[in-house]
């Protein structure tokens, strides 16, 4: 008779968070795990560079542990951290900027589109990295406030609900943010990206 | 932001357009915007640009997901939050009984209740026999300060800050510089302020520009207490 084993069901956060405390390393690997991917895509989004993302990754998550106290499960554990790792992440951005890094520099005033003399003609088929450094430099165009609600609803997967959460706004805010940086982006991206 | 084009429709369109294209709005709204976009083509256009950027257009954003570190780029990671982050074991486990201090315990209670005892003497006795009376917050106020009806918390005086350029580029300026304490008194983080709009300071400072925010930069607030 073959022997069929049921997934194991994985713990809950707070579980994971309850062993954290008493010290149990494993269950720091799991939280790590589980949150390191979304965490990862939010810090690159804002960062657009893999080292800078893995530091604001390292920092959000050293942060959000060393102040459980401060985390009131109002939210989820997810929300809570996504929302310290985006504020990681510009800190972080902030702080290369006065050492002189500028990976998203800024476009000159008047500037509507992104700048394609580097890249191919919407009809050659862009890479894929080309697509994503296009992408990059339209985020980078939003003001913070957008950018940190587009990213975190985008490639951090929250919904409405959970940005409001993650930033302390309303979930019309959020609303009105998404509106208007799509159609600065829908502006940005119209001759490379959306057709 | 502009008003619903008829009452059958929530406010605030067309930004409810984004919710929609979402499917973050409830089943009467989300009936209500489509009876509109079934005889509005002008909105279906907004609605379908709305669409293109959402996180369901996987044809967007799959092929932009980023770059995947390497196995030794998490595991350096995941090491460095272990050891700054991960609590002691010994002293995470350790079982002590509320009001119940260990003989240690209760050698440091002694040793800590002495101590104050006699901090609280040399403190009475430095008031009675020794020191001046306590002085009065010092408020300095000027003339011509708009703000010299407010008490401010002073944080830092001029001489404390070292501004290494005023930038600006048309759009607005900022002042950047050292900040003056040796480590920062977080008033709000910038997930605390929502700046939708800047506008140019008409009393203070005299002509001041207009601060516009750029990307990483923290909120300044100026919050004084009316007296």
């Amino acid at each position: 008779m073959p022997v069929v084993s049921a997934p194991l069901a994985a713990p809950p956060d707070a579980a994971l968070l309850d062993r954290f405390a008493r010290g149990d390393k494993s269950a720091l690997d799991d939280l790590f795990r589980r949150y390191r991917a979304v965490a990862y895509r939010v810090a690159y989004r804002l960062l657009g560079c893999e080292a800078d993302a893995l530091d604001a990754v390292q920092d959000g998550f050293i942060k959000a542990l060393t102040h459980l106290d401060r985390f009131r499960g109002h939210s989820s554990f997810k929300t809570w951290l996504l929302r310290i790792v985006s504020n990681a992440a510009f800190d972080l951005g902030r702080r290369r900027k006065r050492q002189g890094w500028n990976d998203h520099p800024e476009p000159a005033s008047g500037t509507e589109r992104v700048d394609l003399d580097d890249h191919p003609p919407p009809d050659s088929g862009l890479h894929r990295a080309d697509l994503r450094r296009v992408i990059e430099a339209a985020l980078a165009r939003l003001p913070v406030v957008q950018r940190q609600t587009f990213v975190l609803h985008v490639d951090g997967g929250l919904s409405y609900r959970e940005v409001a959460d993650a930033l302390g706004v309303s979930i019309g805010t959020v609303m009105s943010r998404l509106f208007y940086a799509r159609q600065k982006l829908k502006t940005l991206l119209a001759d490379c990206v959306l057709s | 932001m502009t008003s619903g084009p008829t009452p059958d429709l929530p406010n605030p369109w067309p930004v409810i357009l984004a919710a929609y294209a979402d499917g973050e709005l409830d089943p009467p709204t989300r009936e209500a915007v489509e009876r509109w976009l079934a005889t509005h083509p002008a909105s279906r256009r907004e609605l379908w640009e709305q669409q293109q950027l959402a996180p369901g257009n996987w044809h967007l954003w799959n092929p932009v997901d980023p770059p995947l570190p390497t196995e030794d780029a998490w595991a350096a990671v995941a090491n460095a939050i272990a050891a700054a982050a991960l609590p002691e074991p010994s002293t995470a486990r350790r079982d002590v009984q509320p009001g119940r201090p260990g003989r240690a315990g209760r050698w440091l209670a002694v040793a800590m209740g002495a101590t104050i005892a006699l901090a609280a003497c040399i403190l009475v006795a430095g008031q009675v026999f020794v020191l001046p009376p306590a002085r009065a917050p010092v408020v300095v106020t000027q003339r011509d300060d708009p703000l010299s009806d407010f008490i401010v918390l002073p944080v830092a005086v001029d001489d404390d800050v070292d501004v290494h350029r005023v930038t600006g580029n048309g759009a607005g300026w900022l002042l950047v510089g050292v900040p003056p304490l040796p480590d920062r008194m977080v008033l709000a983080e910038v997930g605390d302020v929502d700046l939708e709009a800047t506008t140019p300071a008409t009393t203070w400072p005299p002509d001041g520009p207009p601060i516009t925010p750029r990307p990483g930069d923290a909120p300044m607030i100026f919050a004084p207490n009316p007296r």
